[in-house]
């Protein structure tokens, strides 16, 4: 169990990586987060602190990423795994199914709670922006380019995805 | 006994068989006329072995695609022989090097592959075949075929895909068909995709008169060759960086990018590779801003002041720096040392544009730093040698005099980190 600056309950020791339990974890992460690059940064964190300069431990909003077979994995904020009354969730996929995007927002206040990316890249801080500002889906899926990290040349999806949600707020669902 | 050296061994199915044995008898073709045996009349002879060459690698490159996953394979790239400087690299090496040898200075020993291609040189240019025109025929050829490959390789990128026909474009259109036809016509041959200082006549004194007297698309050629240099250069690198010329137009790096793939991952990373880039390049760069200053004014003093050193100079420089540094190591080395040897290390274009694009430029690459994983894949295929992940991890633009934008390091990214962009 570690505190804010990754300290245990003995002075002087400290817990970074798996096996260290977060007594109050920022808003949107959790206590335990044994993912890549969490270690990293806690590493970064207590480096700075036995150095003189102490620094707490403030990871920015949950992101990661992965890459299985060809498909690249991408996600930014919180998804919602199972069905929850006051989430909303506009999920798009291409015609060759091997790309898509997912997004979370609230059904109360509008604004949007994560991103799930599979084949389309896009920019961390960027979303983390968004999300952290609590900024309104519709003014997402306006400015959706912003946030494409994909290569030059690359087919643009930003105007399917705005359909997709016109036709979702007109039926209150699609297809 | 399955050890890690032999996992990496080829499925290898008839069709594969096939292939690979038509390629050989195309190459045998091409050996028997090295040593003047021709089985056939001269133009039967050359027709049947470009089709065999061209069917069989083309259909090599299909089967070997074909069933691959949708995304870059570099399996087995440090187990190859050919791609990590094993027997087969070194034999190419050899090979490449020794035609570049005797290309330049025994072209008389290439008579039988020259006179192969009289036919072609006939139909293209109106006269007989010659070692620059052999050489530009197996050069184009090498692109166009070995672009087909690249584009099946990285046949997901758009970005890459379009690269790569813009720079078999080029190659074949402006590098090999027009100034052969200029030839056809009677007109000076005149290369539009090439300038000072990388065709360093192109702003020399004596050879822009001969452009100028030699009729009305003489004085076009000459006005092309000033505003691209002086005004068309700086211009384009300011919007899209250096890669507008070394990754979409230039011959020298097209034929890095489509034969020189496959060694890609050869270029030297270190920081000492680095200083002596440095160095090398700008001194070169150096050498031919005086070498021209020099030709100017021994041209402006009527050869008073200067005599003939200007000449020596120029010779002793197109030796070195033309010849052996450009030709023999900057491709025949291609398997030992990497692509863009000449690219890195020697070329005053890309001096000039390095310094443009490092100073001057919107174009650089964009980091999407958290999400690096380290790998090291970006670092690892940087034909530049370029240590792209340093700047990933830290999440901060890479803008380096040497980047060409070729947009691997973008490709292979397994976390979409890397962007090409013109800020």
């Amino acid at each position: 169990m570690v505190d804010d600056f990754l300290q245990t309950n003995i002075p002087n020791v400290y817990a970074i990586g798996d096996c260290a339990e977060i007594r109050n974890p920022n808003f949107g992460r959790k206590p335990i987060e044994a993912v890549w690059y969490t270690a990293k940064m806690m590493g970064e964190i207590v480096a700075k602190t036995i150095c003189g300069y102490p620094t707490a431990y403030q990871p920015g909003i949950w992101y990661n990423s992965a890459k299985f077979f060809e498909l690249e994995y991408q996600t930014y904020g919180s998804i919602s795994t199972v069905a929850n009354t006051e989430i909303e969730s506009l999920f798009w996929m291409d015609e060759s199914q091997k790309k898509s995007i997912r997004i979370d927002y609230s059904k109360v206040n509008q604004n949007v709670l994560g991103f799930n990316l599979i084949g389309i890249r896009y920019r961390q801080n960027v979303c983390e922006n968004w999300i952290k500002h609590r900024i309104s889906i519709e003014y997402v899926i306006n400015n959706l380019k912003e946030a494409n990290f994909d290569p030059e040349f690359f087919k643009k999806y930003e105007s399917h995805i705005k359909q997709l949600f016109i036709e979702k707020q007109k039926n209150g669902n699609y297809k | 006994m399955e050890t890690i050296n032999n996992q990496f061994q080829y499925h290898v199915s008839n069709w594969k068989h096939f292939a690979l044995a038509l390629i050989a008898c195309s190459l045998l073709l091409f050996l028997s006329a090295f040593f003047n045996i021709f089985f056939f009349d001269i133009t039967t002879h050359l027709i049947v072995a470009i089709c065999m060459l061209v069917v069989s690698s083309l259909g090599y490159i299909f089967i070997v695609y074909s069933n691959k996953l949708d995304e870059i394979s570099n399996n087995g790239v440090f187990f190859k022989s050919i791609s990590n400087r094993g027997v087969w690299g070194w034999l190419l090496g050899v090979l490449l090097t020794g035609f570049y040898v005797l290309l330049y200075w025994f072209p008389s020993t290439l008579e039988g592959l020259i006179r192969l291609f009289d036919p072609l040189s006939q139909i293209l240019r109106s006269k007989p075949s010659d070692n620059w025109f052999l050489y530009g025929s197996f050069y184009t050829l090498a692109v166009l075929i070995m672009g087909v490959k690249f584009g099946m390789k990285y046949r997901h990128n758009r970005y890459q895909l379009i690269r790569t026909i813009s720079v078999c474009f080029f190659q074949l259109i402006f590098a090999y068909l027009i100034p052969a036809f200029l030839i056809k016509m009677n007109q000076p041959e005149f290369y539009f995709t090439y300038f000072w200082p990388l065709k360093k006549e192109m702003l020399y004194p004596n050879d822009l008169n001969y452009l100028y007297q030699s009729g009305e698309l003489g004085k076009f050629m000459v006005w092309w060759a000033v505003i691209i240099a002086l005004i068309g250069v700086p211009i384009l690198t300011y919007f899209f960086g250096k890669r507008w010329y070394c990754s979409w137009v230039c011959g020298c790096g097209g034929l890095a990018e489509t034969v020189g793939d496959p060694f890609r991952q050869l270029s030297d990373k270190s920081l000492k590779a680095w200083k002596i880039e440095k160095n090398l390049i700008y001194s070169i760069l150096l050498l031919v801003v005086i070498l021209t200053i020099l030709l100017w004014l021994n041209s402006l003093w009527s050869g008073k002041v200067l005599g003939s050193f200007s000449l020596v100079y120029s010779k002793i420089y197109g030796f070195l720096i033309g010849s052996v540094f450009s030709g023999v190591i900057g491709t025949g080395f291609y398997p030992i040392l990497g692509s863009r040897v000449w690219c890195r290390f020697g070329c005053p274009q890309a001096a000039i544009l390095g310094l443009l694009q490092k100073h001057f430029s919107k174009f650089r690459i964009t980091t999407n730093g958290g999400q690096c994983i380290s790998c090291g894949k970006c670092s690892t295929y940087c034909e530049m040698g370029i240590d792209v992940r340093a700047y990933a991890q830290n999440g901060k633009d890479i803008l380096r005099a040497s980047c060409v934008g070729c947009g691997i390091c973008s490709a292979v990214c397994p976390r979409g980190v890397l962007k090409l962009e013109n800020k």
